[in-house]
């Protein structure tokens, strides 16, 4: 879906909005920068422990500022329409993403077992990308997420001998 | 090289059983649109921790040999390819379902498959070996020189904009630097986080690159996760007969010696290999304008390649302990997981065990005829499960391998932070094969590149000046220029 191009300020925080993956490299090698000349080497090895990613942050973070002119420059001439994400699919991946970290916390806080609350997470998630709320979804899901749980626990604690939290 | 010990090594019961088992989770996740053959062997990393390594990495190549050809079932029966190296076989292999022929063209498709697999398997064993044993000889600007190559090869390759690609090499380098330091064991860019003292683990970010950025994608996708609906063909007429052979037999050589040195090629996968061999098919057949409407030589063409891609690819990754493709840079987690060192030495120090693999692929691609052939209708239908069942339990799979390698939840948080970078980088189309390659390669380019100033006191003079590091520049200028050439052009 896509909107018209927007105009004015709305135009320029489409462009930097457009440039998010850009800008989280830029600060990724801002950060190698950042911890350049912390570390020490040995003193026959030349080069050293900074050399070769400053060096590698500097070639990223070049190439980067080169897209992002080339960018800004094509999108202040041909102003690209905004595209607009589908509600629904965005209001599942925010869903999804949320059970996800919920999932996560709680078999890391020893909330709920990893058997059950793999159980509930595949009972939310599959009534969410069923996109209804069904008896018979959440049904599957639990009966799904249950035995999926119970075989993993086992799978990796039995047979594989690696511990699993709860 | 001894051919019958290793063998039979492979065909030892339990290396068998774990070929076979390799072999039908390959097709079947392959065969599903949504899933890939990455997704499959980065998440079976974990469930290989206690295997023998013999096992372990007889079960990924099978998976790897399965995955490549699963796909071809939906890519004609559904014209959705399981993965991307099937997507030109969709363009002739659909039009024969609708033309009736879906057994006729399922037929082709796995003959070409198992005679691309066989083609690059006798490559494999034949160049492997000396390779390594010319490779030892490299001096570590000469690896420095080969991975430099591969990353750039990779970029040029790939498709779309070459800046990104070259943006996705280069910071997937970066993301493996964090860490311990080879050389001098000291910690850097750490900030004072212990969990970051390994860096950023080569597991997680894979899991997260290839299954947890999938699930993101299905998940977003518009209308919701895709629901691919079930399959009522008829599959008759799957088998070949010798007039089929006798018409077909040199479309399927040439498609598997293009898909051999296309999967060589460091950094370059299936995809590439069957897009180039469809368009020399079509570029050589007597009857081009049938192309795109039910070709058999399409067919054939790209299914051989993408095969052929497969013991193409595991040259460079034996020999070298450079991967051939993205997969490869998955296997190559898999034996640093089990304790061998990737690179020329992987063969003369492990000769068994490496021979024993090249046999597990041959008897792979034998397996994979025999399932496909007997249970195509079968795993046609299990692709039709739809996703929206199959993703929450991937998720699982992510979490609980990425947290099974150290027992840290730190790991499962650079899971899902590179399942959202691997996602917003691909609509963004960054290429991610070479984030992947430069993250693989990185610590061994590191390694190379001081160790051989250590030697030479700082003087980089033997990387401008000596016959490999000359031979591979002089090879990617070529790769760069052929190659602009064409973009240019089309």
């Amino acid at each position: 879906m896509t909107d018209p191009a927007p105009k004015g300020f709305g135009r320029i925080f489409a462009i930097i909005a457009d440039l998010h993956v850009e800008i989280g490299i830029l600060v990724f090698c801002g950060i190698i920068f950042m911890g350049t000349g912390r570390t020490t080497g040995p003193v026959f090895d030349v080069i050293g422990p900074d050399l070769l990613p400053t060096a590698t942050a500097g070639i990223v973070a070049g190439l980067v500022l080169i897209h992002v002119v080339l960018q800004v420059i094509r999108s202040l001439r041909e102003p690209l329409p905004t595209v607009r994400i589908d509600p629904q699919s965005l209001r599942n991946a925010v869903i999804f993403t949320a059970a996800t970290l919920l999932f996560v916390t709680a078999v890391a806080q020893g909330w709920l077992v990893f058997a059950l609350a793999t159980a509930v997470f595949m009972t939310v998630t599959t009534m969410l990308l069923s996109n209804r709320v069904h008896w018979r979804d959440a049904a599957f899901g639990a009966v799904i997420g249950l035995g999926l749980g119970i075989v993993l626990q086992y799978t990796f604690t039995q047979i594989l001998f690696i511990d699993l939290p709860g | 090289m001894e051919f019958f010990d290793p063998l039979l090594a492979a065909m030892a019961p339990v290396t068998f059983l774990y070929i076979v088992v390799g072999v039908v989770l390959g097709i079947v996740v392959g065969s599903i649109p949504g899933l890939t053959g990455s997704m499959l062997i980065a998440l079976s990393l974990p469930f290989t921790f206690s295997m023998e390594p013999v096992h372990a990495i007889s079960m990924l190549c099978a998976m790897y040999v399965g995955a490549v050809s699963g796909s071809l079932i939906t890519a004609i029966l559904m014209r959705m390819p399981g993965t991307a190296a099937s997507v030109m076989t969709t363009f002739d292999g659909y039009p024969m379902t609708e033309q009736g022929k879906a057994g006729r063209a399922i037929g082709l498709s796995i003959v070409a498959s198992f005679v691309g697999g066989i083609i690059s398997w006798f490559f494999l064993v034949m160049l492997a070996r000396p390779l390594s044993i010319i490779a030892v000889r490299f001096s570590p600007f000469d690896f420095f020189a080969m991975i430099m190559m591969a990353l750039a090869l990779l970029v040029v390759l790939s498709r779309g904009n070459m800046i990104k690609g070259l943006i996705a090499g280069f910071f997937g380098m970066l993301i493996a630097l964090p860490g311990l330091d080879p050389i001098g064991g000291n910690y850097r860019f750490t900030y004072g986080f212990n969990e970051l003292n390994d860096g950023f683990k080569l597991l997680p970010v894979l899991v997260g690159l290839f299954a947890g950025n999938q699930v993101l994608s299905e998940v977003l996708r518009p209308g919701g996760a895709r629901a691919t609906g079930g399959v009522k063909q008829d599959l008759k007429g799957m088998f070949m007969g010798l007039r089929d052979f006798s018409a077909h037999w040199f479309g399927m050589i040439r498609a598997s010696l293009i898909g051999t040195w296309i999967g060589i090629l460091p950094g370059v996968g299936a995809n590439i290999g069957s897009a180039f061999a469809y368009s020399v098919a079509k570029s050589f057949s007597r009857r081009p304008q049938e192309f795109g409407k039910g070709s058999e030589e399409g067919v054939i063409a790209s299914e051989a390649a993408n095969n052929a891609t497969v013991g193409g690819a595991l040259v460079p990754l034996f020999a070298l302990g450079i991967p051939g493709s993205v997969v490869d840079a998955i296997l190559i987690g898999g034996l640093i997981i089990h304790g061998l060192q990737p690179g020329p030495g992987l063969y003369r120090a492990n000769p068994e065990f490496v021979e024993t693999i090249f046999a597990s692929v041959l008897i792979a691609n034998v397996v994979m005829l025999g399932v496909m052939y007997l249970a195509t209708g079968l795993i046609a239908r299990i692709a039709s499960v739809p996703t929206k069942l199959l993703l929450p339990g991937v998720l699982v799979l992510c979490v609980i391998g990425s947290f099974a390698l150290a027992n840290s939840w730190f790991d499962v948080g650079v899971m899902l932070l590179f399942a959202v970078v691997g996602f917003a980088m691909e609509r963004k189309d960054y290429p991610l094969a070479p984030l992947v390659i430069g993250l693989v390669l990185a610590p061994i380019a590191e390694t190379s590149l001081r160790q051989a100033t250590m030697f030479t006191g700082g003087s980089v003079w033997p990387l401008l000046a000596t016959p490999v590091p000359i031979v591979c520049a002089l090879l990617t200028a070529a790769m760069w220029y052929m190659m602009f050439r064409i973009r240019n052009n089309d």
